[in-house]
């Protein structure tokens, strides 16, 4: 069943340079009991689009008036910051890549546990601290009793990222956004995350929006993919659709680009060029300037439309035609 | 034939500092009794998880970490150096000789210098041209190496992107045609499409210049793909050193395995990082009797308890294990 639904996201930013478009026509959704995958370069607008749930872009952003974050049939985009608190920890709750940027170092983490579910019920200091031992003790964090009332720098990296994970769990969100959640982690302990992470979702049948640059990650944990450049999605589909049989340009490249400890004699192929910033947002197709197969005076004048290739796998090029 | 750079028993400390006043300065190894040799012109791979002591090791072969114990030995053609016991003179043609790749593109470069000062800086700092007009030679020289466009020479680093300023780094570490490179996780901040042809650009110039390289990252499948040899360090400790096809097809050390099992495969209709190490790696600060390996081990025994194994020979790989089954 959907429990997201995301309709023509599209966000200028407002900057010196004037209003520059960051996310174009961004629609998708999330299932419960679904891990969604987001996969792209750098500064494809993975964070806006995770943050635009939540409502928590800079101030600059501008969202047009046709966007829809649907929620219970609500749009969210509609509600005033007092409205959006349940969607920031309880009912939508976020996972970061820096899990030291989201502790406080002076204030032991029990403290923020707690502090973090009296935001949003109604609990004695003494239940509150209960249930974020169950949480720290559901993630497998040993002595949960005792640790809860260390400082966030006395864990290592790995339990750090547990207990991030534990606090953002402990609201029980029907959704849990994770951004880059073990970017800075070692394989191992990564692994141990990835499994958690995939526990919950099962236990719960919550869903989960998985950000991430590495493409092999999500073979691994999510159900779909969404591959992102320059603000839009360029393709989508099941994880088996986009990965082993890739359709884009883009994807294509990005696979073929990727080390593959499975396959350590392959030739690596970059990508030719850059992603143009912002304000050089080409017009037409926005890969244009790096694809292999660029069709002169169709890619650099039309804007591919969305189209299905085959159940629910989607792209954008003009490549494919009907 | 003797190998190019000899690492006999060697140990780095730092200082845990003094718990009083009254208490005597404490210290801790960060990298425990290593032997390592490299052969010359190989790519050596580094691996291990943060804290394992990779980058210490690094520093220490440039001599750029002092040493409390064993030995380094670099064997250039024009003779052999002991860095323990280097002459001031001796001491400045060795760093001219080696060189490290920043760890990263966006904070490593200076912002007031120009691209091109920032790249002549390790040629100045060794006195190694007569005249600024044979530095510029040389400076045009290997930025065209490194693809980058030389009529920017002048700009500052912040207009360059990652993937640039990353080649800025490598042209300034290659000018002084050093023998041995230490790149300590030079590409881990880039994209992949970028990575690519970061990685492409070593290998040619390595090639071309017969460098040596010792590659620091804990990205195994870009070790996989651009490395020789493969060392794999734990606690401050090397574990296994092998040929990559080796240390990738049949990784001997229990750690090893474990690492390689926990690398996500992108082939989705192959689920493989679901059975993993349990635990955290151990603090260094108390480092376990016996093996360093044992606390997360699923092949131990009470004599890893006991006693700390050292690497042996076994088929191809050096391999520092008691349990080694054929
Ligand atoms: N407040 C802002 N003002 C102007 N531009 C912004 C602002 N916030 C984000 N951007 C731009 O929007 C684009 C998308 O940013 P976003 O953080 O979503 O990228 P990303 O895909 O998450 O990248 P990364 O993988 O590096 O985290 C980038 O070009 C970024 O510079
Ligand atoms: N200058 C220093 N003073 C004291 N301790 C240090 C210093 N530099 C490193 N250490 C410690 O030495 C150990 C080894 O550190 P090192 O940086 O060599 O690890 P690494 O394998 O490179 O890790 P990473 O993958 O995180 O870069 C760690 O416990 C680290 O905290
Ligand atoms: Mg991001
Ligand atoms: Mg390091």
């Amino acid at each position: 069943m959907t429990l997201v639904k995301i309709e023509k996201l599209k966000i200028h930013f407002d900057t010196d340079e004037g209003q520059l478009l960051a996310l174009d026509d961004v629609s998708f959704n999330v299932d419960q009991g679904e891990i969604l995958g987001i996969a792209g370069e750098s500064g494809s607008g993975k964070s806006i689009t995770a943050k635009s749930l939540m409502q928590l872009n800079d101030e600059n952003a501008i969202y047009d008036q046709n966007s829809r974050v649907l929620y219970e049939n609500q749009n969210l985009l509609e509600l005033d910051d007092e409205k959006m608190i349940p969607y920031r920890g309880k009912i939508f709750s976020m996972v970061f890549q820096e899990p030291m940027a989201s502790f406080a170092p002076a204030i032991r983490i029990g403290d923020q546990m707690i502090e973090q579910l009296q935001i949003h019920e109604q609990l004695s200091d003494e239940a509150a601290r209960q249930r974020s031992i169950e949480a720290l003790t559901s993630v497998g964090i040993p002595n949960a009793k005792n640790l809860i009332d260390q400082y966030s720098y006395e864990f290592s990296g790995g339990m750090r990222q547990r207990a991030m994970i534990a606090m953002a769990l402990s609201t029980n969100p029907k959704l849990l956004i994770a951004d880059e959640p073990t970017t800075a982690l070692d394989v191992t302990i990564q692994a141990q995350i990835i499994n958690l992470i995939k526990k919950e979702v099962q236990d719960r049948n919550m869903g989960v929006i998985f950000i991430t640059h590495d493409l092999a990650l999500l073979a691994q944990t999510a159900d779909r993919i969404l591959i992102m450049y320059m603000g839009k999605i360029v393709e989508s589909g099941t994880v088996y659709q986009v990965l082993t049989n890739p359709q884009h340009p883009y994807t294509k490249a990005l696979i073929e680009s990727s080390p593959n400890i499975e396959n350590f004699q392959k030739k690596l192929l970059p990508i030719g060029g850059e992603v143009p910033l912002l304000k050089d947002r080409p017009q037409g197709c926005v890969f244009q300037n790096r694809c292999s197969q660029f069709i002169n005076n169709k890619c650099d004048k039309e804007s591919p439309l969305i189209k299905e290739i085959e159940d629910n796998h989607f792209i954008s090029c003009h490549l494919h035609h009907e | 034939m003797s190998s190019f750079i000899k690492v006999n028993n060697l140990d780095v400390q730092y200082s845990r500092g003094r718990r009083s006043l009254f208490e005597k300065e404490e210290f801790f190894k960060a990298v425990d009794n290593v032997n390592l040799s490299i052969n010359k012109g190989k790519i050596v791979g580094l691996v291990g998880e943060s804290g394992s002591g990779k980058s210490t090791l690094g520093r220490a072969l440039l001599g750029a970490k002092e040493f409390h114990h064993g030995s380094i030995h670099y064997n250039f053609e024009e003779g052999s150096i002991d860095l323990s016991n280097l002459s001031k003179k001796n001491l400045r043609d060795f760093r001219s000789k080696v060189q490290l790749i920043f760890q990263d593109p966006y904070n490593s470069l200076s912002p007031r210098m120009t691209v091109r000062d920032i790249i002549a800086e390790p040629l100045e700092a060794l006195g190694m041209t007569k005249s600024k007009s044979e530095t510029d030679n040389r400076v045009i020289e290997i930025a065209q190496k490194c693809q980058l466009n030389i009529n920017h020479l002048n700009r500052f680093p912040h207009s360059f992107s990652g993937g640039q300023r990353q080649r800025i780094s490598i042209a300034r570490s290659l000018i002084a045609q050093p023998e041995f490179i230490v790149a300590d996780e030079s590409v881990a901040a880039l994209d992949v499409s970028i990575q690519a042809g970061i990685l492409q650009l070593l290998k040619s110039i390595q090639n071309e210049m017969g460098l040596t390289i010792m590659f620091i990252s804990h990205d195994l499948s870009v070790i996989s793909n651009f490395c020789d040899e493969v060392a794999v360090m734990y606690l401050g400790k090397i574990v296994e050193y092998a040929p990559k096809n080796e240390i990738f097809l049949t990784p001997k050390h229990p750690y090893t395995q474990a690492l390689l099992n926990a690398v996500p495969s992108i082939n989705p209709h192959k689920k493989n990082i679901q059975k993993t190490l349990e635990g955290e790696i151990p603090s260094i600060y108390d480092r376990p009797q016996g093996c360093v390996f044992q606390s997360r081990c699923s092949k131990v025994t009470d004599q890893c308890r006991q006693n700390e194994p050292s690497l042996k020979k076994f088929h191809n790989h050096e391999v520092a294990c008691i349990n080694l089954d054929d």
